[in-house]
C-alpha cells in the first residue's frame, strides 16, 4: 500500500471502475464521484493525493471543476490529472488554463496510469 | 480485459444507448433542443470512451463515427433531418446488438468488422460535404510533409486512393513500427497486427539487417520494420498497437504529404503540353473542376503512364476530384506537368510546423498532451514531460493572472517529481521560487528556473544561493482536514444509487414469499396447540407472535415491492421510436405524446405491458390515424396525436392510449363480426355502440380488409385481453366515429402476492383468486332452479348461473346430500358465476408459481402455491377453466 | 499441416503460424527453394514471412485472398535495409 489516496471523477462508470481496478492493483485507495458537482462535494470531504477528472461530464465538467478546485483555498494544491479522448492541442490548453497539472489523452493504458499516478501522489520512486 | 468490468459496461451501454436514442427522437421534434442535443452527445461520448477499454474496435470505431456527426449537429454546423436521425438510430441498433453479442459471447461477431466498415461509411458520407475544405484548416498535430519522407516509398495507387481518403475527411496516419527482435517469443505476430490495422492504406517492409544467407538464419528473430499509412482514427490505431507502443510511432500526415511524383522526367518536351497548361490555367482560374478534370483526362490518355509527367496528371485528378480542391495543389501539379520538373506544392498553404504533442522534451509553450508516447518503462520520459507540462501550466497561469491559484498544485507535484532527478539546490530554489510566486503572483522567477531544467545538462551551475524567506507555505491548508474527513469518510450526503441485478431482488422477493407461506403455518400450529395439545395458552402465545410476525413479514413485502417497482418509462421509452418508424412507413404524420412515464407499478407489471400496449399502438397508427390527405379532408390537423399515458389510481396503474383517428365504426364492427361468426346477427343487434366496438377484442375478430404487415402478424386484438387479463388487468375501449379511439389498460400495480380464497372440491384443497370473487353464499337446494337447461338461482333479482366445479375439475363430491350448496359468486368478464364447490376454507396471501416443465401448457390453473402445512394448492384460472 | 513440401515446390494451407518456420527454414537448407503456393493459405505468420522474404524462392503464387496477397506482397519485397 501507498497510503496514498486518488479521488476519480469520471460519468462512465465502466471507465470508473477501470480506474479503479488499476490504481487500486497499484496500490492506491480510490474514491470515486460521477460528476464535476459530486466530486467537488467529494474533494471538499476527504483529503486526496491526487485527482484523475474526466473533461467530458454533465452538471459540471471537468475543466469548471479545475477551476473550482483551484479556487478553493483548501484544495488547490491537490494535483489534478484531466483525461480526454481530444487529442486537440487547444483542448489541451484548456486544461491548463483552467489549472490541471496534466492532460491526457484516452484510452488510458494501465501501466501508464499507474506510473502517472504513483509520480503525481508521489507514491514510490 | 476482466469479466467484472464487462459486467459493468453491458448494463451501462445500454443505459447510455436508451438516452441517446430517446434524447435523438426529442432532438428531431426539436431540433434547437440545446439540452437534447448534449445529451445525446455526451451518452455517446461516453460510450466511446468506456468501449475504449475492450476489445471491441469495431464498436469504438462507429460509435465514433456517429460522436463526430453529432458533433457537428451539436456546433450546428449540421442540420439534424430525419435522415440523418434514421442513420443514427440504425447505427446505435447496431451497437446495441454488438453489446447483446459482447454479452453472451465476450467478444464481437465475425462480422463486426465488415458491418462497422460499412456503418462507419455511411456515416463518413454524411459527414464529408459539409467539412471545410482540408487543407485551410490542418488539425494541430498534423506532420508536415518533409518530416516523414518514407511516405514517397509507397505506391503511387495506395497513396491516391489515401489522398481522396483524406480529402473525405478521414486523417491519414503514418505508422512506423519495428517490432523487438524477440517478439515472436511473446506470441506477437506484427504482421497480424498490421492487418488488422483499421483503414489500412499502405505497407511497406524494411528489414533491420540485410537478409542472411538461409543457413544462418534465425526465422524467430524478428527483422523486419513495418512502415504503413491508414485512414483509421488515431485512437484506434493506438487502441490496436496499445502492447507494443514504445515500438509504434503514430503521426497524422497532412494531404498534401502523399502527393510525391513517380516515374522517370520526360526525355524531352512534350508536345501538347503547353495547350494543356493554358487551358488548365483557365479552368484553374474560373474553379472549374469538372473541365480540369476533363482536359486532365485527355492528356493522360496521350502520356506514357510510366513517365513522371503522367504521375503528375493522376495527382492532378485526384487534387480537383476532391469535394473541396486546393488550387494551391493544382495550380503547382499543372506547373509541374508543363515543365516537368517536382510539383512546389508551396510552404505558402502547408501550415507552419506546429507543436508536436508528443515531445519528450517541449520547447517553451508546448503541451505534452500525450502521456501514451513514453515507452511503457519510461518512467522518466513520463516524468520529465510531467515537469514540462507544469511549465505550461504556469506559463498560462501567468498570462491569466491566475498564479495565485495554480502554483499551490504546481509547486505539490514539483515537489514530487524534482527530488532524485534535479539536484537539491535547484529543488530547493523552485520551492522558494514557487512560494514566491504565491505570494506576488508572479511566475517569473520560477519559470526561468524550470526552464533550467529543460535544457539542463547540469542543474546545479548557477547555483545562486539566495533562497527567498518562505512567507506562505505551499503544503496543503489545513482547511480539510483529517478530523473532519474522518467522519464524512464514506457518509456521503448525496443518496447513493445502487444498481442491483434483478435476478438478486427476485431471490429476496422469493425468500420474503417462503417467509410468509412459513408464517401461515402458525394458525395451523396454534390450532394443533389447542386441539391436540390442549393447550389454549399456548395457542394465543402463537397467535400473538404470529400476530408480530405478519406485521414485519407485511412490511418486508411493501419494501421489496417498492425496490421491485419500476416507471412506466421503461416500457414507454421505446414507443417514440416505434410511432416515428412506423409512421414513417405509412407516410403518415403523427405525434406521440408521452404524460405519467413516471408512475410505478412492479417489474412483472411493467415486463408484461410491453407486448399489449405495442399492440394497441401499432393497431391506432394502422387502422386508426388516418393517412394527412384524409384528415385535411376531415378538417383535421394533418399531423395526428396519439397520447401514452399512464396514471395511478388507487391500487392500480391506468395505462391509457388515446388517439385522435378516425374511431371505430359500430357498425362496420357488428358487420365484420357476423361474417367472421364471432356473433351471430341478432347478438350483434342486440349490442349496444360501445358493446359492439368490444368485439374487437374477440377471437378471430381483425377489421382490416387485408391483413397489414404492422398490426396484422396473424394476432388480433384479442392477445391484448387475454394478457391483461391473465395479469389481473383489465381493458377498455371507447371510440367516437370520426374523433379518434381511448383504449384503457388498467394492471394491479403489483401482483407478487395473490390472494387466494381456499375451497374444497372433491377433498381437495383448490385456491381461487380473491379479486374475482364477489361473495360466498349457502344456496338451499330448493332455490336451484334449471333455466334454459342449465342450473342456476337467483341472487338479488340477478339470475346466477351454477357451475359445479368438481364436475368441471373432473373429481367426485364428498356430500352429495347436503340440504344447501356452497356457492362462491364469481365475476368473470362482468357476468356473474355460481361455483359450487364443497366447501369454503380461509383466504390466504400465497406466491403464485406459474406451471414450468411438462405442467407448463396446462390450461386452467394459473399456478401452484406453497402452503403452511406443506400441501401444494393448486390455483384455478377460472377464465380459461370455463 | 499446414504446409506441404513437395520437392522444391511448398504448399501453405489455411493458418500458417509460428511453430512451422524452422521446419521451412530447414527443409529450404536441404532442398532449394522453388515454388511457394500460397493460394489457399488464410493466413501466414510473419515469422513465415521472414523466412520466405530471406530464402527469395523462385516463384511465389499469392493468396487468393486480395488483401492478403496485398499486403504480403511488400514483405516479400523486403529487401532494403531499415534508414
Amino acid at each position: 500500500m501507498t497510503g496514498k489516496s486518488i479521488l476519480v471523477v469520471d460519468d462512465g462508470i465502466t471507465i470508473r471502475l477501470f480506474y479503479r481496478d488499476v490504481l487500486e492493483a497499484a496500490g492506491f485507495t480510490v474514491a470515486e464521484a460521477a460528476n464535476g458537482v459530486e466530486g467537488l462535494e467529494r474533494a471538499l470531504l476527504d483529503r486526496f493525493d491526487l485527482m484523475i477528472v474526466d473533461v467530458n461530464m454533465p452538471k459540471m465538467n471537468g475543466y469548471e471543476l479545475v477551476r473550482q478546485v483551484r479556487d478553493d483555498p483548501a484544495l488547490r494544491s491537490i494535483p489534478i490529472v484531466t483525461i480526454s479522448t481530444e487529442e486537440k492541442e487547444e483542448d489541451a490548453l484548456r486544461a491548463y488554463r483552467a489549472g490541471a497539472n496534466l492532460y491526457v489523452v484516452k484510452p488510458v493504458r494501465p501501466d501508464e496510469l499507474a506510473a502517472t499516478a504513483r509520480l503525481l501522489t508521489g507514491g514510490a520512486a | 480485459m476482466s469479466n467484472a468490468l464487462l459486467a459493468r459496461f453491458i448494463p451501462e451501454a445500454r443505459d447510455l444507448l436508451q438516452s441517446s436514442a430517446s434524447g435523438l427522437l426529442r432532438l428531431e421534434k426539436s431540433p434547437a433542443d440545446a439540452t437534447a442535443i448534449n445529451e445525446v452527445f455526451r451518452a455517446v461520448h461516453t460510450l466511446k470512451g468506456s468501449s475504449g477499454l475492450f476489445d471491441a474496435v469495431a464498436l469504438t470505431r462507429l460509435v465514433h463515427a456517429a460522436e463526430d456527426l453529432l458533433g457537428e449537429v451539436r456546433s450546428a454546423q449540421r442540420e439534424l433531418d430525419s435522415d440523418l436521425v434514421d442513420m443514427l438510430l440504425d447505427s446505435l441498433d447496431q451497437v446495441s446488438a454488438w453489446i447483446d453479442h459482447l454479452e453472451r459471447h465476450e467478444r464481437l461477431p465475425d462480422d463486426a468488422d465488415r458491418v462497422c466498415k460499412a456503418a462507419v461509411g455511411r456515416l463518413r458520407d454524411r459527414l464529408a460535404p459539409a467539412e471545410a475544405p482540408a487543407s485551410s484548416d490542418p488539425p494541430a498535430e498534423e506532420k508536415p510533409a518533409a518530416e516523414i519522407g518514407w511516405i514517397a516509398d509507397m505506391a503511387e495507387a495506395d497513396r491516391l486512393a489515401l489522398f481522396s481518403d483524406a480529402a473525405r475527411g478521414h486523417p491519414v496516419l503514418a505508422v512506423h513500427y519495428v517490432p523487438a527482435e524477440t517478439c515472436f517469443y511473446n506470441g506477437e505476430d506484427p504482421f497480424g497486427l498490421v492487418l488488422q490495422v483499421p483503414g489500412l492504406g499502405a505497407l511497406d517492409v524494411v528489414t533491420r539487417e540485410p537478409w542472411p544467407p538461409l543457413e544462418e538464419l534465425d526465422p524467430y528473430r524478428c527483422n523486419l520494420a513495418f512502415r504503413l499509412l491508414a485512414s483509421g482514427a488515431r485512437v484506434e490505431v493506438e487502441h490496436l498497437f496499445r502492447y507494443v507502443s514504445d515500438e509504434v510511432r503514430i503521426d497524422q500526415v497532412a494531404p498534401d504529404a502523399l502527393i510525391r511524383l513517380a516515374g522517370a522526367p520526360a526525355p524531352g518536351p512534350l508536345p501538347v503540353v503547353e495547350d494543356f497548361a493554358e487551358e488548365a490555367r483557365a479552368c484553374l482560374e474560373r474553379r472549374d473542376w469538372a473541365a480540369l478534370r476533363t482536359a486532365t483526362a485527355a492528356l493522360l490518355a496521350l502520356t506514357n503512364p510510366e513517365l513522371s509527367t503522367a504521375s503528375a496528371l493522376r495527382w492532378l485528378d485526384a487534387v480537383s476530384a476532391a469535394p473541396f480542391p486546393n488550387a494551391a495543389h493544382a495550380a503547382a501539379l499543372i506547373e509541374a506537368v508543363a515543365t516537368g520538373e517536382p510539383p512546389r506544392l508551396g510552404s505558402a498553404d502547408v501550415e507552419p510546423p506546429r507543436p508536436v504533442l508528443a515531445t519528450l522534451r517541449p520547447r517553451p509553450g508546448t503541451v505534452p498532451a500525450d502521456a501514451r508516447d513514453a515507452a511503457s518503462g519510461d518512467v522518466e520520459a513520463l516524468a520529465r514531460r510531467i515537469v514540462a507540462a507544469q511549465r505550461c501550466v504556469l506559463a498560462e497561469a501567468q498570462a491569466l493572472d491566475r498564479v495565485r491559484a495554480h502554483v499551490g498544485a504546481v509547486a505539490t507535484v514539483l515537489a514530487r517529481l524534482l527530488p532524485g532527478r534535479a539536484d537539491d539546490g535547484l529543488c530547493a530554489r523552485i520551492a522558494a521560487a514557487a512560494r514566491v510566486a504565491e505570494t506576488d503572483g508572479d511566475a517569473g522567477p520560477l519559470l526561468d528556473l524550470l526552464g533550467t531544467l529543460d535544457d539542463a545538462t547540469d542543474g546545479g551551475t548557477a547555483a545562486a544561493t539566495t533562497v527567498a524567506p518562505g512567507t506562505a507555505s505551499v503544503v496543503p491548508a489545513p482547511g480539510a482536514d483529517a478530523s473532519a474527513g474522518e467522519a464524512a469518510r464514506d457518509e456521503r450526503g448525496a443518496a447513493r444509487m445502487l444498481k442491483v441485478d434483478q435476478a438478486k431482488v427476485d431471490l429476496l422477493m422469493n425468500l420474503i414469499g417462503e417467509l410468509v407461506v412459513s408464517k401461515n403455518s402458525l394458525p395451523f400450529l396454534a390450532r394443533r396447540a389447542e386441539h391436540i395439545h390442549g393447550s389454549r395458552e399456548m395457542a394465543r402465545e402463537i397467535k400473538d407472535q404470529y400476530a408480530v410476525i405478519d406485521r414485519l413479514a407485511q412490511e418486508m413485502q411493501g419494501a421489496i415491492m417498492q425496490v421491485r417497482m419500476l416507471p412506466v418509462s421503461e416500457v414507454f421509452d421505446r414507443f417514440p421510436r416505434l410511432v416515428r418508424d412506423l409512421a414513417r412507413k405509412l407516410e403518415k404524420r403523427i405525434d406521440l405524446v408521452v404524460e405519467g412515464e413516471d408512475t410505478a407499478a412492479d417489474k412483472t407489471i411493467i415486463e408484461a405491458l410491453g407486448d399489449p400496449l405495442l399492440h394497441v399502438v401499432r393497431n391506432a397508427i394502422d387502422h386508426g390515424i388516418e393517412p394527412p390527405a384524409e384528415r385535411r379532408a376531415a378538417g383535421k390537423p394533418e399531423q395526428a396525436t396519439i397520447v401514452l399515458k399512464a396514471s395511478q389510481e388507487a391500487d392500480h396503474v391506468a395505462i391509457e392510449v388515446r388517439d385522435d383517428g378516425r374511431g371505430i365504426d359500430p357498425a362496420k364492427v357488428r358487420a365484420a363480426a357476423v361474417a367472421k361468426g364471432v356473433v351471430d346477427a341478432g347478438a350483434a343487434e342486440a349490442l349496444s355502440d360501445q358493446e359492439a366496438i368490444r368485439l374487437i377484442f374477440r377471437p378471430g375478430f381483425s377489421t382490416a380488409a387485408k391483413v397489414s404487415d404492422l398490426s396484422g402478424r396473424g394476432v388480433g386484438l384479442d392477445v391484448v385481453l387475454t394478457t391483461v387479463e391473465k395479469l389481473g388487468g383489465r381493458v377498455a375501449v371507447t371510440s367516437r366515429s370520426g374523433e379518434g379511439t381511448t383504449v384503457r389498460i388498467a394492471m394491479p400495480l403489483s401482483m407478487a402476492v395473490t390472494r387466494v380464497m381456499v375451497v374444497e372440491v372433491g377433498g381437495e384443497p383448490y385456491g381461487i383468486p380473491m379479486d374475482i370473487i364477489a361473495e360466498t353464499v349457502r344456496v338451499p337446494r330448493e332455490r336451484i332452479k334449471t333455466i334454459k337447461q342449465a342450473p342456476a338461482f337467483v341472487l338479488r333479482d340477478t339470475v346466477v348461473p351454477l357451475l359445479r366445479l368438481a364436475r368441471t375439475l373432473g373429481c367426485g363430491t364428498a356430500a352429495a346430500d347436503v340440504a344447501a350448496e356452497a356457492v362462491l359468486v364469481c365475476r368473470i368478464g362482468g357476468a356473474p358465476i355460481g361455483l359450487v364447490v364443497d366447501n369454503f376454507r380461509e383466504g390466504m396471501d400465497v406466491i403464485l408459481k406459474p406451471f414450468d416443465g411438462v405442467l407448463a401448457g396446462m390450461r386452467g390453473f394459473s399456478g401452484t402455491a406453497l402452503l403452511g402445512d406443506g400441501h401444494v394448492l393448486l390455483v384455478l384460472d377460472l377464465k380459461e377453466l370455463l | 499441416m499446414p504446409l506441404r513440401f513437395d520437392g522444391p515446390t511448398v504448399r501453405f494451407e489455411g493458418l500458417c503460424m509460428v511453430e512451422e518456420a524452422l521446419g521451412l527454414v530447414e527443409h529450404w537448407r536441404e532442398t532449394p527453394p522453388g515454388t511457394v503456393d500460397l493460394s489457399t493459405c488464410t493466413h501466414v505468420h510473419t515469422a513465415l514471412l521472414q523466412v520466405l522474404a530471406a530464402a527469395a524462392p523462385a516463384e511465389v503464387i499469392p493468396p487468393s485472398d486480395p488483401t492478403l496477397a496485398r499486403f504480403v506482397a511488400p514483405i516479400l519485397a523486403s529487401r532494403r535495409p531499415l534508414p
